[in-house]
This record gives structure tokens, sequence and C-alpha cells, in this order.
């Protein structure tokens, strides 16, 4: 479509000297063309030149940024993708890993209003095991449990001991007041709209169908101001914010925990 | 600009071609339009119709269908629950209230429910919104109704009004509770949900008007007046389905898992919010299909405009040369030709607009009629302002294709007339 | 190879060929005209009138050579130049189709005006605006009896189109009206007129008169007549090949 329709002023300069004129186009079949192009057909050359340019730049940036991808597997993929195809993007990685590392080793250090970002096992007190109440309950019955039919007595009397003690988990206290940052699967509770103002935050996806549910300290009721518009429930969310513990005012066993998010974003 | 004003000038020349490229243009537009448009504001209606409760119980069948039949009164549901099981469950550890409702009926095509006095006090919409009462007040008796909104303005009741209960959810019924009048007792503010489409009933009431049914039908050789089913114990067997609230979110999963397991009968117990997600995502594969049918159809508008303008270009190389003659650049040979697109394709979208009001307009009251759907007169969303301005950007592009084709014809021509 | 300072037109050492590599299409070592006027240059079909006149306007440009308008040496400027340079001081006429169909009379005639700010300066200047001003000079050319200006221009006579594409050719005073074979179409008793109509303007405006034609008689008229076979080497030449 760009095909030159004849010799440029260069070229005539080059006829009028004697010499042979080059090769011309292939347009319509008209016998009426102008002998001499005009210089203004230049910008036609300079869009091309800029194409190629920009093809360049987006190949680059293609090239960057897989760059990125293969060498940023600690979770720092969000800042780094944020500078495109360079080799910024490749040294922002390095630095972004290596600021993580140092936030995780810091972590127990951090002052109580930055926010820090924890994992689900940290809302679990330690040394709190759900499945040692089975244990006891056992006793000392040697009987292999998975054999046991899912409808017999004492496997129902065992289960159901078991959702008793992971219905009132007990809290971590010291979470109590601080600004924390978790990332987890949303079950949705209200909407503003078509986004979500009220959620639970659980570990995985499908807790509402999964036997059995999460135990109460790995559920986190989520509270937010500025509601949020989710994609789909595959999405798991990092939710930030002020965790609490306080306890329910009916005081029907354990409280667990509630969060007043101020930043929720896509993981 | 002088070039603009020509291009508007010859597409007025040839008013019957582009007019019919315009409705192209104008038609694909509207259905871009309206796709989201539906979208948004299905959404948006489907969202605000219940908060504040837990938990929603029925009997087992899919998540999606129990919050149909429940919350929007869409379809129907698949088995009743038992009274017993009910009573049970209300009584379950960390269950702060329930609601029990019973559907079934019909009047005049709007939804009869049976419900308890708890569900004017514990039914929420849009997160903070209760129902309120714009006369009279909840049941006292046993054949007291409390109108929503729409059908109190619809069907033209007011406080003290009788109407008569149909058997079954179709428009029309053969079978009537006449013998079983109820009265109207209150009426509801309206609430932009489905609340307004619903005539509330008490329990008793519902159970009252089928005491001398059985198996849907009356039972030949009895009837039970009104009054004496006054005097009769009128709690239902059967509900269709309850609401819940707990005392704590957290406990939300226990409950539901309990429920789900009860062993007494085949339940299912929903969290509203993760049905209504499921809802969309459902719809939000329809959705981008929709978009995408629309896109294309969008794109053959604009083909279309680019055929009528090509095939133009034989017949106006003469006026290409007059233009010429006269001190015209290429340049503005292919600005005239890129106008005449864009013109066509700006008239385009206006016309698309205003055809896609005129279909609210026409369609609004039929589709909250049919699906419960409310769609606002509104004026076009950002979205959509960028919808527009995508199409007639994209009329221009198309526009070049001609535009440079005449730029090429007028530089090869030059003043020579080609007859 | 002098020029005549004051001359409207000087072409010298034209040589021009349609497509490159192919025979020279016109070689013209000298020709010229004078201001004021009025030139008749006569040439069977074929013989290079309409690759001449377009060259003198600009629209093509030759492969050596000069083309001097009003002073100015057209194959030196880039061609944006040139357009603008026609729209300020070339009026043309055609054979036919002169007009653009979708604009009515006046619009056609101030067609020139919305490209040149000189023409549309010096066509308002004598009525005001240069819709005025187009109606001034289709009455001068007999076009304004009721009802014409609301016919639409495709619905005149040939006759009538023809002379509307000289008041467009004449509008804002151009030094210079370059008219290719304007009369062809019309019949005996019409040209005449129609070339009486066109010298007065042309003189009342003081402007060159630049006519190519195939038909001899119309050259009475003129003030000179040119033979394009006998000024075109490469017509008398036809072995001349291009260098």
């Amino acid at each position: 479509m760009f095909s030159p329709r004849g010799p440029s002023q260069r070229q005539c300069r080059h006829l009028r000297e004697g010499g042979n004129p080059q090769a011309v186009s292939r347009t319509d079949q008209t016998p009426e063309s102008s002998a001499i192009r005009s210089p203004k057909r230049s910008w036609r050359e300079t869009a091309a030149v800029a194409a190629r340019l920009l093809a360049l730049s987006i190949a680059l940036v293609a090239a960057g940024s897989a760059l990125v991808a293969a060498g940023s597997a600690s979770g720092a993929t969000g800042s780094a993708l944020a500078v495109t195809g360079s080799t910024l993007a490749a040294a922002g990685s390095r630095m972004a890993a290596a600021g993580s590392r140092m936030t995780a080793a810091g972590s127990r250090m951090t002052a109580p209003d930055e926010v820090r970002e924890i994992v689900w096992e940290e809302l679990m007190p330690p040394g709190w095991n759900p499945l040692a109440v089975l244990d006891a309950l056992r006793g000392n019955d040697p009987s292999d449990l998975d054999a046991l039919p899912d409808s017999s007595p004492r496997a129902i009397e065992l289960f159901n001991a078991y959702q008793e003690a992971v219905r009132s988990a007990p809290v971590v206290r010291e979470l109590n007041g601080q600004k924390v940052r978790l990332p987890g699967f949303v079950v949705p509770l209200d909407f503003e709209g078509v986004e979500i103002s009220e959620f639970l935050l659980v570990p995985y996806f499908g807790a509402c169908i999964h036997v059995p549910p999460p135990p109460s300290n790995q559920i986190v009721y989520v509270k937010t101001v500025a509601s949020y518009p989710l994609q789909g429930l595959f999405d798991p969310v990092w939710v930030t914010g002020e965790i609490r513990t306080d306890a329910y005012p009916n005081g029907l066993g354990d409280a667990g925990y509630t969060l007043q998010a101020t930043i929720i974003e896509p993981y | 600009m002088a070039i603009v004003r020509l291009a508007f000038l010859s597409v007025l020349n040839r008013r019957v071609t582009a007019g019919l490229t315009l409705l192209a243009i104008a038609l694909s537009i509207a259905m871009l339009l309206g796709v989201e448009k539906v979208r948004r504001d299905a959404r948006g209606s489907f969202a605000s119709t219940i908060s504040g409760t837990d938990l929603i119980v029925g009997a087992r069948s899919g998540a999606i269908q129990l919050l149909l039949y429940s919350v929007f009164r869409i379809g129907n549901a698949t088995n009743n629950i038992s009274w017993q099981s009910y009573r049970e469950i209300a009584d379950f550890p960390r269950v702060r209230w329930t609601v029990p409702i019973a559907l079934g009926d019909s009047h005049r095509g709007f939804r009869v429910m049976g419900t308890s006095e708890g569900y004017f006090e514990h039914y929420r919409y849009a997160r903070t919104e209760s129902l309120e009462f714009a006369v009279g007040g909840v049941f006292d008796d046993v054949f007291d109704a409390v109108l929503g909104a729409e059908v109190a303005e619809r069907l033209g009741y007011a406080l003290g009004d009788s109407l008569i209960v149909a058997h079954g959810t179709g428009d029309v019924s053969f079978i009537e509770h006449d013998d079983k009048p109820f009265r109207v007792a209150g009426i509801l503010t309206p609430t932009g949900t489905p609340v307004d489409r619903t005539v509330h009933v008490s329990l008793q009431g519902y159970t009252a008007m089928h005491v001398d049914w059985a198996a849907g039908v009356p039972i030949p050789g009895v009837r039970i007046s009104a009054e004496e089913a006054r005097t009769m114990d009128l709690t239902p067997e059967t509900i269709t389905a309850f609401l819940v609230g707990l005392d704590s979110k957290i406990a939300i999963f226990g409950v539901q898992r309990r429920i789900n397991e009860y062993r007494e009968e085949p339940l299912l117990a929903i969290i509203p919010g993760v049905a209504l997600q499921e809802l969309w995502d459902l719809m939000s594969v329809a959705e981008n299909v929709l978009r995408v049918v629309s896109s294309m159809v969008v794109v053959t508008g604009l083909l279309g405009m680019l055929t009528v303008i090509l095939s133009s270009l034989e017949a106006r190389r003469r006026e290409m040369a007059v233009l010429r003659s006269v001190g015209a650049r290429p340049l503005h040979v292919f600005a005239l030709f890129m106008s005449e697109a864009g013109v066509l394709a700006l008239l385009g979208a206006a016309a698309g607009v205003v055809l896609l009001y005129v279909a609210l307009l026409v369609g609004q009251p039929i589709v909250t009629r049919e699906f419960g759907l409310h769609l606002p007169l509104a004026m076009p969303a950002p979205a959509d302002w960028w919808i527009i301005a995508a199409v007639v950007g994209a009329g221009f592009a198309a526009g070049s294709i001609p535009a440079f084709r005449a730029y090429r014809l007028s530089l090869a021509d030059g003043l020579s007339m080609r007859i | 190879m002098s020029l005549e300072p004051e001359a409207t037109v000087g072409i010298d050492r034209v040589r021009f060929a349609w497509r490159h590599g192919q025979r020279d299409v016109l070689d013209i070592v000298h020709f010229a005209v004078a201001a004021g006027e009025r030139v008749f240059i006569e040439g069977p079909s074929g013989s290079g009138k309409s690759s001449l006149l377009s060259l003198i306007g600009g629209v093509t440009s030759p492969r050596e050579g000069s083309i001097r308008i009003l002073g100015a040496d057209l194959v030196r400027m880039p061609s944006r130049h040139r357009d603008r340079f026609r729209a300020d001081h070339v009026g043309f006429v055609f054979q036919m189709f002169n007009l653009v169909p979708y604009l009515s009379m006046v619009d056609n005639v101030t067609l020139p005006c919305r490209f040149s700010r000189r023409r549309r300066e010096r066509a308002g200047a004598q009525t005001g605006t240069p819709e005025a001003e187009a109606r001034r000079l289709l009455a001068r050319l007999g076009l304004d009896r009721d009802g014409l200006f609301e016919r639409t221009v495709t619905d005149l006579s040939i006759g009538q189109q023809q002379r509307v594409a000289a008041a467009r050719a004449l509008i804002g005073a151009p030094e210079l009206i370059v008219a290719d074979e304007p009369t062809s179409a019309l019949d005996e008793g019409a040209r005449g007129r129609f070339l009486e109509l066109l010298s007065t303007q042309c003189d009342e405006a003081g402007a060159s008169l630049l006519l190519a034609s195939h038909d001899p008689r119309l050259g009475d008229a003129f003030d000179r007549r040119v033979s394009l076979p006998e000024l075109n080497r490469a017509e008398s030449d036809p072995n001349r090949r291009a260098a």
C-alpha cells in the first residue's frame, strides 16, 4: 500500500545527470502519474519507521516481562511487573525479592502501625491442634479411624467432637489491633450494588462446600468501607487492614477474627 | 472547516444509501449499549435485593435455584421442608433468628408468600434498608395481607380491600381460594426489590387456605369456611424455605454444614452472597458472548459503510479533479472521504443512542413485569461513552481506507476528466 | 530564452513524460503568455493539450525545465505550495462535469474561496461576501433567471453548467484562466456566446486567458494562436526518446 509511485527527487537529479532510471511502481494501470514525488511523501516513510520502532519496543517490553516473570517466583511479581520491559525490570525484581526477604525476617520487629504480611498459620495459637481432641477422645482405642464407616455411631461421635473443637477454636490475642496483610479466598456476605462490602476470608477455595469447614480461627470476617468488585469466586485477594480478636458480646464461645479492610487487591 | 462541510453536504446528497448505512450503525450501537445496560442494571437489581441474612435453607436442589425462587420469586421449589425440621434447626445453637416462608400461590400474576411477622423485622435490602409500611401494619388477623408497593399500585388496592388468592403461580389460574378472601392490612413503601411485587400473608392464612385441600385440589364434599378455619390449629405442616440469622458470621460455615448434613430430611443451606456471586459468574459467560456478538454487529455495520463509500469512489473521480482544480490538495481529498465516514459514524452513533432510549421507554415496563429487572432510564454511563467514542473512532479509522484510495486516485488523475 | 518579467506564464525547456522511461509527451523550448493576453492553443486530440494545461496548473511536474506563473517557478515548489498557488492565481474550466453535484450553484462558484484566502478577500472586496460576488458573476453570465438558484446543479443544461464553471474560475479575480475544451460539449450558437462572455469577463478582470481546443474556428476571437504540434518538439520529432 505504501509502494512508491515514482522516482524521488534524489533519483530525478540523478537522472538529469544522465544515470539510469530505477525501477518504479506497481500502481493502477493509469498512464498518468506524477513524474516527481513531492518531498511531502516522507511522512509515510516516517510513519513506517515509527511503526518499526514501536514493534521493536513492544518486543523489548515482552522480552523484559518474560524475564521478570521467570525471575520473580518469590512473590515480588506485582512490584516488578509495574516497570515495563527493560533492564530496570530485572533490577527491580531483584531488589523487591531482597526487600520481601528482609520483611519476612524482620516481621516480629515491625512497629505496631506498620502493615505486616501474615500467613494463615499465625492465626492459630502455637500448639493448638484440633486433632488432639480426637486423640483425647479415642484414648486407648487402637481401632483404625479410616476403617470406621461414616455412619457408625463412633465415627459420628468423634466427628461431632472434632466439629465442636474447631467451631470455637482459640484465637491469638496478640494479633488484636495489628495492621496486617493476608491473602485468601472470598466468601461474599453482602454487596454494595454489584461490589462486595462484607465477606469471609478463608485460606482455601470452596470453604463453604468442603467437608469439614475451616476451624473458626482460620476464618476472618472482613468489612470494608470501599466495596470491591470481585471478578469471580475463584480469585484470591490480598486484604490489608486492622485485625481484631474482640469477644462477641453474647458470650457464646470464643470470638473470631474480624478485619476492617483498608485495601483489597487481586492476588 | 470547509472539508467537513463538504463531507456533510456530500453525505446529505446521498441520503438513501447514507441513511441505510446510518441505520446499520445505529442498530449495532443500540445493541451494544443495550447489552451493557441490561448487564449492569440486572446485576444492580439482583445485588441489592437481600442483606443481613446469613443462610437461606430450602429443600435440597441447586444453590442458585434456591436463591432465585426464595428471594427473587423466579422459578419454583422442587420440594418442601417439614415444619419439624424447621423448628429443630431454628433451635440450633448460634441461630439468632429465623423467618419461614411458604410459596406456591399467586394473585393476578403476583406471587403470594406466607411468612411470619419476623420477615418484616429481619428482612434487609441494599445493605441497611429495612421494610417500611406506607400505610397500615403487619398481620393481625389470620386473613390479613400486606402488599408490596407495586402490587397495590398496579391493581389499585387500598387498605381494607379484599382479594382472592389463586392456586399456582401462573398468570391465570382456574382454581381459586375464593372462599377465603384476604383483607389488605398494610402496604409497603417501594423498595426496588421483588418485595414490591409480592403479596404477603401470614403462615396461618396460607395454611387456612389449604386446610380443605389435599394434593393440590379441594377435597370434594369438604368445605371449611374461613370462620371455621380460624378456630383450627393453623400451624403449617410444611414450608418452602426459611431465612436464618446467626449470632456470629464466623459460625456460618459450621451451621451451614450442620444443616446440609441434617439426617431427617434432605436440606440445602446456602450463603446468599456466594450464591449471588455464582449467579454472576454464570451470567458473565452469557454476557461475554453477547458482547462479542454485539461487537461483530458493529464491525458489520462499519464494513457496510466502508463498502458504500468505496463503491462510490469511481463515480467521484471527476468531483475530485474539480476539487483539485480549485486548489484542494490530495490531503484535502483524503480528509473529505475520511470525514464522510466520520460523519456517518457520528450520526449513526447518535441515532443508536436515541434508538436505545426509545426501546427502553417501550420495553421497560414489560421487562420489569416479566423478569423483575429494573432498567432505569438514566444518562449513559461513562463506560457507555467510551463505547460510543470507540465506535465513532473506528468509523473514522475505517474511513481512512477509501480515503487513502481516493488520495491515490486524485494523485493519479490530476486534472484529467475520466469519462 | 528571455523571459518577459511581467509574463503571466513562462515555460522554458520543459520536457514531460507521464511515466518514467516513456517517450516524452511534451518538449517545449519556450512558451509565454503575457498579462491580460488571450491565447488560443490549437491541436488535435492527443497532442498533449491537457498535459500542458496540467503542467501550467501545477498538478503535474515536468522532468526538466521551468514553469513560471507570475514569476514563481512551479517546478521548484513542493506540491502543497503548488496547490495553494493554483488556488490563489489560476481558474480552471473543463470540457464537462465541472461542477460538484452535491453543492448548490453559489457553493460551486465560491469553491475556490474556500481554498484560497486571497481569492476570498478579492471576491468580497467588491460586493461584501464571496456569495454576493458569486451571484453577481452568475448574473453577468446570464444565470440570474428566477428559480435557477434553487435548482440542483445537475438539473442545469450543459451551457448553463459551463457558465457556472466560468463564474467559478473567475471569482476572486485570479490572474490566469485556463480552459480545456470548454465549448466542445456545447452547440454552435452556445459556443460563440460562451466565448464572448468568457473573454469579456477576463478583460474586465485583467486576467490572461489560455484556451485549448481542437476546433480551429474558435481561435478567431483570440489575441494569439499557437499550434501545439508545432510548439511541441516531441510531437514533431517522435524519435526523440527520453535521455
